[in-house]
């Protein structure tokens, strides 16, 4: 009887400290985003979103389960937590807010966040950086840091992400695919 | 006799000004007989429609915010999951260009 009484015990103990481990993974994924303040005064046109746990289910509330792209919106959102987004175009080159990109870098330290992909393109003059917070199995936090001659974006995501789902819904949200590059 | 008769009911009959406390009670009087009368008049349910139209003018007003915050929660959503999808669309343009390079330039 005791010893049964021990191994639940052992067992509730184990269970919570998974929790708060993946607690805690969680909310490490979670960042704090620049205001891009410099950037956004020059933009021609500027998008900010910050949605967090709160917003994202009042937003899945409003999916139309009929609408296919709202049901490729509310299985893309299923199990995240927060989306914060800042985009800026321009109508000429701007400066890169080094500043800026290099205090949202310093978040993104190992050993939670880890570069899955750094792409530089001379001739489109553009860097894609990726960075991932994971464990063994999930994503927990995304980050996409696109820089382009004209358009400067910042996407932050944390919660279970599928990242073939969030990449699949380009072309279903009344948004066409974007040609390739090359 | 005559004369004297006349004279007798004139002096009964003169103009008194009534007593204050007379002229008090017959305004209070009237005062209540006309707060009757306009209670009467008054329709019982019109209070409660008021109450009523109130309650329902601040729930539509909820509602009616409630339904702004979800829109704007739907196309923040909708937005920022396209600004997502394009932007990991270019890293899988351009991881696949450079590999497509790489395989140019490799062999």
């Amino acid at each position: 009887m005791s010893c049964a009484r021990r191994s639940v015990g052992w067992r509730t103990l184990c269970a919570a400290s998974a929790a708060a481990c993946l607690s805690s993974l969680a909310s490490g994924a979670e960042l704090r985003l620049p205001a891009f303040d410099s950037l956004r005064a020059k933009a021609s046109d500027s998008v900010v979103i910050s949605l967090d746990a709160d917003m994202l289910k009042l937003a899945g509330q409003f999916l139309d389960p009929a609408d296919p792209g709202d049901a490729n919106a509310r299985a893309a959102i299923r199990g995240l937590t927060s989306i914060y987004v800042r985009s800026f175009s321009f109508e000429k080159p701007y400066q890169v807010p080094s500043t800026e990109i290099a205090t949202l870098r310093s978040q993104l330290a190992a050993p939670l966040w880890q570069r899955v992909v750094q792409t530089h393109s001379e001739a489109d003059h553009s860097d894609v950086d990726i960075y991932l917070a994971a464990d063994t199995e999930h994503a927990q936090g995304l980050v996409i840091i696109v820089t382009e001659p004209r358009e400067f974006t910042v996407v932050s995501i944390s919660g279970a992400i599928d990242l073939a789902r969030l990449h699949s819904l380009q072309g279903h949200l009344g948004v066409p695919r974007l040609p390739a590059t090359k | 006799m005559t004369h004297d008769l006349e004279q007798e009911l004139r002096r009964a009959l003169r103009p008194v000004d009534p007593s204050p406390e007379f002229t008090a009670r017959m305004l209070t009087g009237l005062a209540i007989r006309r707060g009757a009368a306009t209670a009467a008049r008054r329709p019982w349910w019109r209070p409660m429609a008021l109450a009523a139209s109130v309650v329902l003018a601040s729930g539509l007003g909820v509602l009616f915010y409630q339904q702004q915050q979800r829109e704007r929660a739907h196309a923040q959503l909708l937005e920022a999951l396209t600004i997502t999808s394009r932007s990991l669309d270019r890293a899988y343009q351009a991881v696949r260009w450079h590999g497509n390079d790489a395989g140019e330039h490799g062999g």
